[in-house]
């Protein structure tokens, strides 16, 4: 092959999603939850979702959503009469054991329902995801996710405990084991996604920013109550000074400091695991800065906190627009080679994941 | 002929280039490079492939009723408008009002709503309070108040004190007539403020004592506070947050973020304000009733006010000081504590006698 035609090819990722066009959207959508209280939901966000998808594109070819509103509005009914309700009636089971007497096995139902919620919220986004891909459609193909919700989400509460049990350290890890299983088992007509990544830069980013937060709590919160001691109310003895004046702070501090490194690992693990990915012969290349970042999740998150969640759309198109800019794909891909995907589609969407709302994927 | 166009045969994500013809009753769509007839698309079966087709002069895709996959997309204004003629589902594209119009209708309706919405909710929250039965508050009471308590410090008590104040409140709750025994008790805490709890129990802060200049005043505070409760505030204020939680469920679906959200809290604070304006005026009416003057209420509000910096608005639980304090005085009626009383509940939580 002559070196020329071994040149990597850029494909176009773009989304021309406008405000203009979506606020009067959201709006409509609004108005007819409010009027049917609640009801209209799903096919509002079927409304977004075609709007949305149909303003991105690839290659000059638009996605589509093919999804509708009665889907998710069964699968939001499957999941409620089916798992919360029963479970719901369980927990008052549980209430009632306990109030009369026989709080054992009522302590030990509520520890049995803690566990399977805990479990439902993976799943329930498992599921989704699974539904969104197959209602996703480029150039006619569409996607499909295979595995199943139940392994992923006893993997996720494995891996949760785990982390939680080495104070976080083990957070990376956790993160590249789903991750793998979901993209694993993401297919995209007949060709499935690869997700190889090297897991000692990624661990190395991360206990440094582990470090710097360790290393500056300690700074902040000594050097709090070193202040606390030296200035504060003299009347006060020690005990109770530190705790009233150091204590309150100290966890703003550590909680918004802590979020700030999060944010900031988060950033630098995506880029790697999107370097990391590979679809065919395409490969990704995410490139933004930390700055660029965090006014997309601040804005997102101030957007949904100021409008009761109703700019969800809005933080949605953001989300989309912030990845067909910052993302390059890249490499030589035959779409010819490319078959339909023939896997059983979901009947119902969402389901669960509707329920508790609000993460794409 | 039609002529150029690009075409996805649903079994490949090939984009192929392809000439497109018309042939009376059927769109033909050829292979560019062999002729080879791809497909044939009755033109009554032709559908937009984007349901929300705006008539877009520039860009068309098309899909076949019957095969849900293959796309053909044509990007030439004159084509476009030959294949809008002839195919009866993409003439003209829906019709569409421009965005400019689309805002004239639903927003000022979606404010509406909200308007009535809001006031629906205020309505029935206040009269479903009354009709919550006290022993279900008194439940969450007992569940609660403890650790409430404690957190303000602790409860105070000496004999002569908390007897001076169970005469006031019990003198207040009578005049109240509301017909089940309201308990107060003052909480070891520097600050100037009084609640009232689940349960009809009122908890007033030791700073507050300090602040007052008389039991008269303490009496405005506490006739204040059973205004609270005999309005149900707290019953109410739980169904107002509900409703706040069940909006937001119904409107985003999402069971957790209604209350946390700024307009969940804002809209809080603005019930607040409310039951804080009407417990006032019952406070007032209790005062009278039980033949105490209104000089004491207005006379501490009116200090708290100087005391206060800024004008508090939306984000305050309260209306401001210096609108409160302002009730006509009729008449002089008799003090709410004996000397000696003020002198016990003043001392209280420990400290000198004045």
């Amino acid at each position: 092959m002559v070196p020329s035609e071994m040149a990597a090819v850029c494909h176009r990722l773009e989304h021309r999603g406008r405000l203009g066009e979506l606020a009067p959207l959201l709006a409509g959508n609004a108005l007819r939850v409010l009027m049917t209280l609640g009801g209209y939901k799903f096919w509002g966000t079927a409304r977004v979702r075609r709007y949305l998808w149909s303003r991105t594109s690839f290659d000059g070819d638009p996605l589509e959503w093919t999804g509708t509103g009665w889907e998710m509005c069964r699968g939001f009914l499957v999941a409620f009469l089916l798992i919360l309700l029963p479970l719901s009636v369980l927990g008052g089971v549980a209430r009632y054991l306990i109030l009369h007497g026989q709080a054992g096995s009522g302590r030990l139902l509520n520890l049995g329902l803690s566990l399977i919620y805990l479990s439902l919220w993976p799943m329930g986004l498992y599921a989704a995801r699974r539904y969104r891909l197959s209602r996703t459609r480029w150039r006619g193909i569409r996607g499909t996710q295979t595995g199943s919700a139940l392994s992923y989400a006893l993997t996720s509460l494995v891996w949760s405990a785990l982390t939680i049990a080495s104070a976080g350290l083990l957070l990376p890890l956790r993160s590249v084991r789903l991750t793998r299983y979901r993209l694993n088992h993401t297919v995209f007509g007949d060709r499935g996604f690869s997700f190889a990544p090297r897991l000692a830069p990624l661990y190395g980013r991360f206990l440094s920013c582990y470090g710097l937060w360790l290393v500056g709590m300690v700074v902040a919160v000594g050097g709090g109550g070193w202040l606390a001691v030296r200035l504060g109310n003299p009347a006060l003895p020690l005990v109770p000074r530190l705790l009233h004046q150091v204590v309150p702070w100290a966890i703003w501090v550590v909680l918004i400091s802590g979020a700030l490194i999060y944010a900031f690992y988060k950033s630098v693990e995506l880029r790697q695991f999107a370097a990391a990915t590979r679809w065919g012969e395409l490969s990704f290349r995410l490139s933004f800065s930390f700055r660029q970042w965090l006014g997309l999740l601040m804005g997102n998150g101030l957007i949904v906190f100021f409008t009761l969640g109703l700019g969800l759309g809005v933080a949605q198109m953001r989300r989309l627009r912030f990845v067909a800019r910052h993302l390059e794909i890249l490499g030589r891909m035959d779409f010819a080679q490319v078959q339909q995907n023939r896997a059983a589609a979901p009947h119902r969407g969402e389901g669960l994941a509707g329920i508790f709302d609000g993460v794409d994927f | 002929m039609i002529g150029e166009g690009r075409f996805n045969n649903g079994e490949t994500a090939a984009s192929l280039s392809v000439q497109v013809e018309d042939a009376a009753t059927a769109l033909v769509i050829r292979d560019a490079a062999d002729g080879l007839m791809l497909a044939r698309w009755r033109w009554d079966d032709l559908l937009p492939a984007d349901p929300s087709d705006s008539g877009d002069k520039d860009r068309l895709r098309l899909s076949c009723r019957g095969d849900e996959a293959a796309r053909l997309t044509l990007s030439h204004p004159p084509q476009i408008a030959q294949v809008r003629l002839r195919a009866p589902a993409l003439r003209g594209g829906r019709k569409r009002p421009r965005p400019g119009r689309r805002w004239l209708w639903s927003l000022p309706a979606a404010f509406l709503a909200c308007w009535g919405l809001y006031h629906g909710l205020a309505w029935s929250a206040s009269r479903l309070a009354p009709l919550v039965p006290m022993r279900w508050e008194r439940a969450l009471g007992e569940a609660v108040n403890d650790g409430l308590i404690a957190r303000l410090g602790g409860a105070c008590h000496t004999e002569a004190g908390q007897a001076a104040l169970d005469a006031l409140a019990g003198r207040l709750s009578d005049a109240a007539g509301l017909g089940y025994p309201v308990t107060a008790v003052v909480a070891r805490s520097d600050k100037v403020n009084a609640f009232a709890l689940p349960g009809a129990r009122v908890v007033l802060l030791d700073g507050l004592l300090r602040k007052a200049e008389s039991g008269d005043e303490v009496a405005g505070v506490l006739a204040h506070e059973m205004g609270h409760v005999a309005r149900r505030h707290v019953s109410r204020q739980i169904l107002q947050q509900m409703g706040i939680g069940a909006m937001a469920l119904l409107i985003t679906g999402d069971a957790v973020g209604g209350m946390s959200t700024a307009t969940g809290s804002l809209l809080l604070l603005s019930y607040s304000r409310q039951n804080e304006a009407e417990a006032d005026a019952m406070g007032v009416d209790i005062l009278r009733r039980a033949d105490i003057s209104v000089r004491g209420f207005n006379d501490f509000f009116q200090r708290l006010a100087a005391g206060e910096k800024s004008s508090p608005g939306l984000l305050s639980s309260h209306p401001a000081s210096d609108a409160r304090g302002h009730y006509p005085v009729q008449g002089g009626g008799v003090a709410a504590l004996s000397p000696a009383q003020w002198q016990a509940l003043r001392i209280i939580c420990g400290g000198e006698a004045k």
